[in-house]
């Protein structure tokens, strides 16, 4: 996983939880890294699981919690980079259908081989997205906060459920945006 | 101590607000060199950007030309229409994640069907149409024509209808038009259609080049049909153009026949009859010259010549009076061909009149030959004469003895073959080639010996069978015998 996440994971747990927080997870957990991260690397995916879970002890609240959470802090800071592939869209389903380029192309510059999750989209109808989550990371619940910071940026009300989960065994995940 | 213990109280807080202040330096000097190492790392990843976009292109080209290419081989095969489903929809369905599949065939003028394939499985099952069905379907058969489109079961209803073929949310169909009247849905039971641009174009461009196979396989279907039908119109135009020329032939004959018959009548009925009341002078001059006295008769110069011609005279005249009936059975068989008006017709039980031909010429056949008579029960009368029609079927029935030699087989059958009577008349005789049956029904045309037949025997029977309203035809090969087939109309009530 690239290591940008785990920055901005410590940016947000920072800001969400307090330092010490943060720094205690670190400390109670055997890393690889030795939570040592740099944005432009790229770290082993378990690790970012074991903080979570660590954290989630620590702060007493669960994963789909904090997944989510950090979802939402991540998207100003995502537009905040100034991503060309981003930075002129005004609303959410256009964001959404532009976000796996944007993964795409920020995990290649660490390793143009590297696995990446997919994003597949179906709009049924002009105010549904479907998105199909693909990746066996489980972060489905980083993308729905994705997505809710993202309607909070571009101002528009949002329904979202997912209809399918990893996380509950299924194949793939299905994310339902009603706008 | 409380001012030491303070003061070192301070001193932590000074170096934790120090720490603080190196901590977020050191953050964001470290963000600075991430920055640097993004850019560069970006400027190095669209170095190679477009090998990896080529390569990433190209792998998801190569999986969609191969199932194109399946596709597109697998529909040049002639498979039926039915099957052609089967297939195109079974390989849709095992790409979109071996999700089940229906086939639909809406028709209005006929009844509608329905075929699913269970998931995963490959063995189409054969599905009752569900009244509501047409309530489902409606509203898919208005969209346009080999578009996929996605639909929702909310926007759906009926669920206890759409729950017998169907157990997700979602249904991608597929409309194909057949003919004006028919049309064909292929749905897919689906749980999403999330799937990439180039997927969605492959299935697109799949759509597109079934479709064609579909028109190309109807307009085949089509050709072969106005194929057929064109076939059949020309050879129908050409057994009319046949019995036409062969009509006008036949009629052409009948007035030359009827116009001889005329001319010869007058002469040959006065030449009858002046042969009869000579026959009756030279009788009356026979028995005055037998009451001669014999020194009288032996006085005169040629005693022998007379007597020769007094034996001889009698021999010539009935040879010519024989030969006189012969030319008037000649005339009375041209007049018979030739005649056009309709003769005492009555209901004729057709095997009756066959029964009653053979009873004529047992004698000539019963020796030689076998006959068989195959003539079915309960036939529905013709109309017609009698007479006629059993100078028909002696006409038949001698000429098959005369073309059998010895120990040949005559086979008489009668039938009721689409509403008519249909008669056969076979023998295993010596049979014609084409050039005879060409001529076969001609007035005086005869493969016979001159003593054996006048060739009139077959041109009045043909012409009292078309008087009939009758159809006559013949099958014939050298040495392979001989078929005669007679069709009567029955007779209408």
């Amino acid at each position: 996983m690239k290591g940008a996440i785990f920055t901005g994971f410590a940016e947000y747990v920072e800001k969400e939880f307090g330092l010490t927080a943060w720094l205690k997870t670190l400390d109670s957990c055997e890393l690889a890294s030795n939570g040592e991260y740099l944005s432009t690397e790229l770290y082993d995916d378990a690790e970012f699981r074991v903080l979570a879970d660590t954290l989630g002890k620590i702060v007493g609240v669960d994963r789909e919690y904090l997944f989510r959470g950090f979802g939402e802090y991540f998207f100003p800071v995502l537009m905040s980079l100034g991503l060309t592939l981003v930075k002129d869209i005004d609303n959410l389903f256009d964001f959404m259908r532009a976000v796996d380029s944007v993964i795409h192309i920020e995990v290649q510059k660490s390793d143009p081989l590297a696995y990446t999750p997919t994003l597949l989209y179906d709009q049924p109808q002009d105010n549904v997205l479907i998105v199909r989550y693909i990746s066996h990371r489980q972060m489905c619940h980083f993308a729905e906060g994705l997505i809710l910071g993202a309607a909070v940026h571009f101002k528009q009300k949002v329904n979202i459920y997912q209809t399918k989960c990893l996380c509950k065994g299924d194949e793939h995940c299905l994310i339902r945006v009603e706008i | 101590m409380p001012n030491s213990g303070r003061n070192i109280n301070i001193v932590l807080e000074e170096k934790i607000a120090l720490l603080e202040k190196a901590l977020i330096r050191e953050r964001n000097a470290k963000k600075r060199l991430e920055v640097q190492l993004d850019e560069k790392a970006e400027i190095a990843l669209y170095e190679n950007k477009e090998f990896f976009d080529s390569y990433e292109k190209a792998t998801s080209k190569q999986v969609q030309l191969q199932f194109l290419a399946s596709l597109t081989q697998e529909l040049l095969l002639d498979k039926n229409i039915d099957e052609s489903f089967y297939h195109f929809a079974g390989n849709v369905a095992k790409l979109l994640d071996t999700c089940s599949a229906v086939v639909m065939r809406v028709n209005h003028d006929t009844h509608n069907s329905v075929w699913s394939l269970a998931s995963g499985d490959k063995q189409w099952q054969i599905k009752p149409w569900l009244q509501g069905y047409e309530d489902i379907v409606n509203p898919f058969l208005t969209q346009s024509e080999l578009c996929w489109h996605r639909i929702e079961y909310k926007s759906i209803g009926n669920n206890a209808i759409y729950s017998t073929l169907f157990r997700n949310d979602t249904l991608l169909y597929l409309v194909v038009k057949i003919t004006e009247t028919e049309r064909r849905l292929i749905l897919f039971d689906i749980s999403h259609f999330c799937y990439g641009d180039d997927f969605k174009q492959t299935l697109g461009i799949a759509a597109q080049q079934f479709g064609a196979a579909i028109k190309r396989r109807m307009t085949k279907v089509e050709l072969a049909y106005n194929y057929r039908d064109l076939r059949n119109t020309v050879n129908e135009l050409r057994a009319t153009q046949q019995q036409l020329i062969h009509s006008e032939k036949m009629s052409s004959l009948g007035q030359l026949a009827a116009g001889v018959a005329h001319e010869i009548n007058n002469p040959i009925g006065y030449i009858s009859s002046n042969l009869n009341v000579l026959k009756d002078y030279l009788k009356i001059y026979e028995h005055a010259f037998s009451q001669l006295p014999l020194t009288i008769v032996q006085q005169f110069n040629n005693t022998k010549e007379l007597s020769f011609a007094r034996n001889d005279v009698n021999e010539l005249l009935n040879s010519c009076i024989i030969g006189v009936e012969r030319v008037t059975d000649i005339v009375a068989s041209l007049k018979t061909f030739s005649r056009k008006e309709q003769d005492d017709f009555s209901a004729v039980s057709i095997n009756e009149v066959i029964e009653s031909a053979l009873k004529i010429v047992w004698n000539q056949l019963k020796y030689d030959h076998e006959i068989v008579q195959e003539l079915a029960l309960n036939l529905p009368k013709i109309q017609g004469n009698y007479g006629q029609l059993q100078q028909v079927f002696v006409n038949l029935f001698v000429n098959a003895a005369q073309a059998m030699n010895e120990r040949g087989e005559l086979l008489i059958e009668s039938n009721f073959v689409d509403n008519s009577i249909e008669v056969n008349v076979h023998d295993t005789g010596c049979g014609m080639d084409e050039s005879v049956i060409r001529r076969l029904f001609e007035p005086f045309y005869t493969t016979k010996n001159e003593s054996e037949g006048t060739g009139l025997g077959l041109s009045v029977s043909y012409a009292i069978i078309e008087k009939h309203n009758a159809l006559i035809s013949v099958s014939s090969k050298p040495n392979q015998g001989c078929t005669f087939t007679l069709k009567f109309p029955i007779l209408s009530l």
